[in-house]
Parts: C-alpha cells; structure tokens; sequence
C-alpha cells in the first residue's frame, strides 16, 4: 500500500533490491506535507531503510527530538554497549560490557569493546568526527551472534560479529581492520548513501576497507610503508592457505586455497568483474579503488590518514558526491578535494594513482 | 529431491566458495534425508509468501534455495538476518550438506 501510493504520486518508488529510490528528503517533504495517506506511505518506506539517516528523518517526523532521544547527546565521549546473542541470532542480546565497565574474560566482548573505540578515536582524532553519525551516536555491538556463525555485519544501527565456524573462520572480531570496516559503513550510510550495487556498492565496500585499514595503522602508528594493506588478517583459520581476506596493496593475492578458491579481486579496469552476484561484486571490484588508495597513499608517505585518507574522507563527505556514482565520478571528486586540500602535488598524485588502476580522473 | 544452493555476499564473499552447490538428497543417507525433508516442510518452503527484500544490508549475505521435489520446484532467496527459526534451521542444514558436497568435488 505504501509503495502504491507512492507509485501514484511520483512512480516507481523501490529498486529490484529492495532500496527507496526517493531520497529521504523528499520522503520527508511527502511525510510532512501530504494527506493521512501520503504521510503513512511515505513513513513506511522511510521504515524499510536501514540508513541512519533514514530512521533519523523517521524519527524526526514522528514527532520527538530524534538525534537527542535515540542517539543521545554524548558530545565527543564514546558510549560503546557490547551485547552477547549466547549463540541466537536475536538482536541486541543481553548487555555484557558498556562503557567504562573493566574487562571481563570474554575475548570476544573485549575485542569489539575495543575495536569500537579505536575506531571513534580515529575518527574523531584524525577527522574531528564525532562517532558514526557525527552527532554522538552510541555504538553498538552484538558478539557470539549465531551458531558457528561465519560472517560479520552492519544492520544499519549496530554491528554484528559471528564466531567464526570452527573450521575456515575464526571469531569475527580478531581483526580490528573488521570492525572499523563495519562501523565505517555506518558513516557510508549516514554521509554518502552509496547504493549498494555495481561501481557504487564496490565504492562502499572499498571506503570501509579504507578506513578499516586506517584505523589499524592509526592504532599502530604505521606509515603508508610499514602497513601491512591487509583486510581481515587472522580471519582464516591454519586449514587456509590465505594471509588474509583482501589485500589493498596486491589485489588478488590474499589467499589460494583448495577449498575458498582464489582471491578474485581485480587491481585495474581492465580485470572488472560483471556479475549479478554480490549485487554486482561489490566486495570483488572494490579491490580496483582500494588499490588506488594504496597508491595514493604510498606516492605521498607518510601516515596514509593524514593526506590519502582525508582526500578520501573529504570525498566521502562531498555533497557532489551521488549515491550511483561509478568509479570515474568519485575519482574526479578525488582529484579536486586533493587540490583543495593540499595542492598541485596531491592532485597529481591521485591523478596518476587512478589511472593506474585504469580510471581516467581527469577532467 | 534435489537442493541447490547457492550463498551470495558477506564480509569474505568468498566467489569460489559461494559457487552454487548441488544436493542429491536420495544420495544421503535415509535419516539424514528425513531430516531435510521436515526441515523442508516445516519451514513451509513450497508455500511460503517470500520475505520482502529491504535495502541490502552491508555484508549481510544472501541464501538462494532451490527445491525439486519432483512435481514441486521453488527457488527463493534468503536474507541475512533470517528472522523465521524454521527458515534458519533450514538455511543452516542445508549450508552444512553444501560444504559437504562442496568438499567432495
């Protein structure tokens, strides 16, 4: 009913995966300026995006001081809640740490407890961001989610961590670049809206393995050459003949095995992965501007976060920066966030680093 | 009856591993066919209105089942996090009899 009203007035209101194709702002204008009909319409597609962004605009129109009364006003201060599922998969499960509570004897707890806040410290500290939303926002995390459960996940307010299978995988929260992947899709979610699907979706993918990567370096103090570029080291059990999940300085290369296959990831266009799978390889393709990053990153030296990553962050935040964009819109953003920021030397530097990677950046 | 499976996305998305997987369930043995046999019925599988799909979760991973039970055959796709148990048991089972036949390839 909400989508056929919506139809009514303005078409088509929903992709074939399910994501609102009318932006939140013009679901709010519907919300607050239509009949009883449109307003309900326009609330209950607003409901099914799992964006921070979304709930806010949801919360807001149902009447109450949203951003206040759900994420707390917190200024700079972490709140991070680590919540244990005891192996179900209902969420959040039952409160086991919350901030400033000592370390227990659950690694698994201590580890997201930690990783979430090595995470709000980098932000914060590096790009003067508080939290995910930039508003303070409490950070959730739910551990032991599931039954050998072998994946890690953002659900749009809080992440989730399996402990891994026993087998192939070990517990989700061992690699810190995992968790500042997921929290960083949060920012995503709450910056750019990248959809997720295709060159846009690989975007998404690449800027939380961006930032996962640079909260670990931040936390190790690691220069653009003293990191290890890896996404997921200490994932794969001994069984795997793998180093880790993804590598950003050799797409391609993290692991070879009997069982997983082969690292797919592609370091230039010219490897593009077109397929339906992965809403469109989202987490293969991304190893082309992940390695853009790198490249960036190692041209100019020094600590990636400090030039490489905060053209990167300028761009995440770019109001030009569209939700579909492809690769080559995003590099464009890049170059000139880089001038802006720093100067002819920078720009030259992502210039040359995404047309290595086979994008043409240049006006 | 026959099982495909086929896992799409996740943290690993692992493209070799998430290869579609077919499961000659007269091939297992008659408990362990039983078993997917009720897991099938009690999830309601043949039956049941398919979830609508909300915007993709980031990470969370997709799980397309096809069942050929002679005059019956339905696909449907599955995503994380699956709120139904009865749905979740079968994904489960189903994922473990995929790793198997996987393994034996």
């Amino acid at each position: 009913m909400a989508a056929s009203t919506l139809e009514a007035m303005h078409g088509p209101v929903r992709c074939p995966h399910g994501c609102s194709i009318l932006p939140p702002d013009l679901l709010r204008r519907i919300a607050r300026n239509g009949n009883r009909r449109q307003r309900e319409a326009a609330l209950d597609t607003l409901g099914l995006d799992h964006t921070l962004r979304a709930s806010r605009a949801t919360l807001e129109l149902l009447g109450g001081p949203a951003r206040r009364g759900l994420f707390g006003l917190a200024g700079a201060i972490k709140q991070r809640t680590v919540y244990d599922a005891d192996h179900t998969e209902t969420l959040p499960g039952r409160v086991v740490r919350s901030e400033g509570a000592a370390a227990g004897g659950d690694v698994e707890v201590n580890e997201a407890y930690d990783g979430l806040g090595a995470t709000f410290d980098f932000f914060a500290q590096a790009y003067d961001r508080n939290s995910i939303d930039d508003a303070g926002l409490h950070l959730d995390a739910t551990v032991h989610y599931g039954q050998r459960y072998d994946n890690a996940f953002w659900n749009g307010r809080q992440m989730v961590f399996g402990d891994g299978d026993d087998d192939l995988f070990n517990r989700f929260t061992i690699s810190l670049d995992v968790i500042g992947h997921e929290l960083t899709h949060g920012v995503t979610g709450d910056e750019a809206q990248l959809v997720y699907l295709g060159q846009a979706g690989a975007l998404n993918e690449s800027l939380s393995d961006v930032f996962g990567s640079l909260v670990k370096q931040y936390v190790r103090r690691q220069t653009a050459e003293q990191a290890d570029w890896l996404i997921g080291e200490g994932l794969f059990t001994a069984k795997v003949h793998g180093v880790a999940l993804r590598s950003m300085k050799a797409p391609g290369s993290a692991f070879d095995d009997p069982v997983l296959g082969r690292d797919p990831q592609p370091a230039n266009m010219s490897g593009y992965v077109r397929t339906s799978a992965d809403n469109g390889g989202v987490h293969t393709n991304s190893g082309i501007p992940n390695h853009a990053f790198y490249l960036v990153a190692v041209a100019l030296g020094g600590y990636a976060w400090e030039k490489a990553g905060r053209i990167w962050y300028d761009t995440l935040r770019d109001r030009r920066l569209k939700p579909t964009a492809t690769f080559r819109q995003f590099a464009r953003l890049c170059v000139q966030n880089a001038e802006h920021a720093f100067g002819a030397h920078e720009r030259d530097a992502v210039t040359a680093a995404w047309s290595e990677v086979g994008v043409a950046a240049d006006a | 009856m026959r099982i495909q499976f086929r896992v799409d996305g996740g943290f690993a998305a692992l493209p070799g591993f998430n290869a579609p997987v077919s499961i000659e369930c007269d091939t297992l043995p008659p408990a362990r066919e039983a078993q997917l046999r009720d897991l099938v019925q009690r999830a309601d599988f043949f039956t049941r209105p398919e979830a609508q799909a909300g915007a993709p979760m980031p990470d969370a991973r997709s799980f397309t089942i096809t069942v050929d039970d002679g005059p019956r055959c339905r696909t449907m796709t599955v995503h994380e996090p699956i709120g139904d148990p009865a749905l979740r048991d079968l994904v489960a089972e189903v994922r473990g009899e995929a790793r198997k036949a996987r393994e034996r390839r």
